[in-house]
């Protein structure tokens, strides 16, 4: 059980750190799904914990969110290197205030 | 005896003789360079393209498809498995599910996603 | 389910299937049939509406196992919601139609961003809640990029989109935590579980996670960064609808967790909220000072009005609650009203928004002006407006808790924002117009217009009855 915890808060906190320091769109996404997954096996451990099977239907919940999320990620992501030929977020520096 | 006491000794025996390999290579090879032996081993067969270079804007649409759909079995699968004990509600649900799937799926067809532009 | 509890979520099902109707007819119909899509939507979003006054009779109810909650509160939620809705898409109608987007996708997805936030109001049970933040925010994401030829348009979606992911895994976090430490999503067993002797240890750090990922849907200081750019980028009607739905939607959210399953952990959340509100107050008024954009600055405007909303959270008593509901309904109407007029002004390609394109406004639109004046003062909260009588009510139940020093603070605030919103009214009133040439303004908007003023007015004179809608409705919250 504090495996399954401790695994799971340490690859929330490589997605958080990730997040933060990438500087590529995709591999920022990336470390949102990462911490999306965190979030699962934390649900998982928490329900075999309890005995419930609640836990385990959120994952298919949120699972099917990270895929609603990708769909829609990489559409904007699409459009936006059409307009531009860039996926560097600090190129990303039209408005300014 | 620890069970893991023969799996470190594996892996150790797996390390020391790919190192010994490559070594041995090293030292005894003669070295030399030729344009076919730079590039990637890829199954035999020429490598083809550059490695960093753009994909077709088709497997982007592609791959958001296969993720919608894909995932519409993660849902049908348990469904299936448990339908004896959901009645005629979770066939209606489910039935709605896919309708609704559905209604996406035709869209996707006649705004051309479909296409291989 | 049996058939009374789906009864009860017929409005949702109409919009719900309404958008996809809408999504059909999209690439089914021809090009003559755009003001049809239109018509579809606010057709369903006024069945709808119908279909949930058959349902304010009915005293509280609970479907799902428990799961969603039909009361005055979400009632009163699912009402404004279908209100912001309506409007936000007439007054995109002919803002669409100048700029090119006016397609079926558009109003499908207001239609669903609508049942997300529906779904948020009603649901008793965090990964509902999850699940409602969820519809509302991919609907937004997408509608905040809908110019796709725009670059500030794509920039404003994808910066939301980015750091909206990544709230929403750190929300999703919180939940893991929380439903490990009180071995239910449920509020009511989440409550229980507080309750019962100490509070479990995950309970604290899932609530902060859950909070962070709330405040950043409400847009509260430091989780805001994403608000200017993002209302600055996307096209205007987006915004105006942006400003208004997917606030009032997080703050119900938020009252329904503190209140429903966390009021055993009361002094702490209102020691974080109270700080969260005296910084979102106070940089969203510093940073609005110096804008020269009317977008941005209504944008930094936003987060202040936020932060007011937050005093009656700090405050945890009915009378607090009553007042944000109150002032909920006053911002809906002013803010609609201020971006009405900035997405009709602002001209091809949604560039005129800058403050000198506001000199001289009077004299050549003075309707139009004179409402935008209304709905400034109402923001400022200057006396005889509904915005004034919404900040009483709100710093009064503060004071009447006892956070004298935060009524203060947001006072002081509320004096410091008549600076920037009396700047444009100086623009508008007191600069000529560098070039002549009326300013036209389609006839829905200038109705909408002239509505928002009449009740502006009204709820700043007699807050009566608004109030004891908002007061009855709070009786669900518990």
């Amino acid at each position: 059980m504090n495996h399954y915890l401790t695994l799971s808060l340490l690859l929330f906190l490589v997605g958080t750190v990730g997040f933060i320091v990438k500087k590529n769109v995709l591999a920022m996404f990336l470390c949102v799904e990462l911490m999306l997954n965190a979030a699962n096996l934390a649900f998982v451990a928490f329900a075999r914990d309890l005995g419930q099977l609640q836990g385990q239907v959120f994952v298919f919940l949120v699972m099917v969110v990270a895929a609603a999320e990708a769909a829609v990620g990489l559409a904007i992501m699409i459009v936006l290197y059409r307009c531009r030929g860039t996926l560097n977020p600090d190129e990303a520096d039209t408005m300014k205030g | 005896m620890n069970p893991l006491i023969p799996l470190a000794v594996m892996a150790l025996l797996v390390a020391g003789i790919v190192a010994l390999f490559i070594l041995a290579s090293v030292f005894l090879g003669p070295g030399k360079r030729h344009p076919v032996k730079d590039t990637p081993f890829e199954c035999g067969i020429p490598s083809e393209g550059f490695a960093g270079g753009r994909m077709h804007i088709g497997y982007y649409i592609m791959a958001m498809l296969f993720v919608v759909f894909d995932v519409e079995l993660a849902f049908l699968f348990p469904w299936a498995a448990a339908l004896r004990g959901l009645g005629w509600f979770g066939f209606v649900a489910m039935f709605l599910f896919i309708a609704v799937i559905g209604a996406g799926f035709a869209y996707a067809w006649k705004m051309g996603a479909l296409e291989w532009e | 389910m049996n058939p009374d509890e789906l009864f009860l979520l017929v409005p949702q099902s109409i919009l719900l299937g309404a958008a996809v109707l809408l999504m059909l007819m999209e690439p089914f119909s021809r090009q003559a049939g755009r003001r049809r899509l239109r018509m579809v939507a606010v057709a369903a979003v006024a069945v709808a509406a119908y279909a949930l006054r058959l349902q304010w009779g009915l005293g509280p109810r609970s479907i799902g196992g428990g799961m969603i909650r039909v009361d005055g509160f979400s009632l009163f939620f699912q009402w404004l919601f279908l209100v912001i809705t309506g409007l936000s898409a007439v007054l995109a109608a002919d803002f669409n139609q100048r700029e090119g987007i006016d397609r079926g996708e558009y109003y499908a997805l207001l239609l669903t961003a609508c049942s997300g936030m529906s779904l948020m109001a009603m649901s008793a049970d965090l990964i509902l809640t999850f699940i409602g933040i969820e519809i509302l925010s991919l609907s937004t994401y997408i509608l905040a990029g809908f110019k796709r030829r725009d670059i500030a348009s794509g920039e404003s979606s994808l910066k939301y989109f980015l750091l909206g992911s990544f709230a929403t895994a750190i929300l999703l976090y919180g939940i893991a935590l929380v439903y490990g430490a009180a071995g239910s999503t449920q509020y009511q067993a989440i409550r229980a579980a507080a309750a019962a002797g100490e509070v479990p240890a995950l309970l604290l750090p899932g609530l902060g996670l859950l909070l962070v990922g709330l405040g950043f849907k409400i847009g509260l200081v430091p989780f805001h960064s994403w608000i200017p750019d993002v209302y600055q980028g996307a096209p205007s009607p987006v915004t105006a609808f942006m400003s208004v739905g997917p606030k009032a939607a997080a703050i119900a959210a938020l009252l329904r967790l503190l209140v429903e399953a966390l009021p055993g952990l009361a002094p702490d959340w209102t020691r974080l909220l109270w700080l969260m509100a005296v910084l979102t107050m106070t940089l969203g008024n510093a940073a609005a000072l110096v804008q020269s954009n009317v977008k941005r600055m209504l944008a930094y405007s936003a987060i202040a009005q936020a932060g007011y909303i937050l005093v009656g959270v700090v405050a945890n008593t009915r009378e607090g609650f009553t007042a944000i509901l109150f002032y909920l309904v006053v911002y809906t109407v002013m803010n609609l009203m201020a971006f009405g007029v900035v997405l009709s002004l602002s001209g091809p390609g949604d560039r005129r928004v800058h403050l000198e394109d506001y000199a001289g406004l009077a004299r050549r639109a003075p309707f139009v002006a004179a409402a935008l004046g209304v709905a400034l003062l109402a923001l400022a909260g200057i006396p005889l407006t509904g915005g004034f009588m919404g900040k009483f009510f709100l710093f009064g139940s503060a004071v009447k808790a006892g956070f004298v020093g935060l009524a203060v603070i947001a006072v002081l605030n509320s004096v410091l924002s008549v600076y920037y919103y009396f700047r444009l009214l100086v623009y508008m009133y007191m600069k000529d117009a560098p070039q002549g040439g009326a300013e036209s303004i389609s006839r829905p908007v200038g109705a909408i217009l002239a509505i928002g003023v009449f009740l502006i007015l009204w709820l700043g004179v007699g807050p009566d009855r608004f109030l004891a809608l908002a007061g009855h409705s709070i009786l669900g919250l518990k």
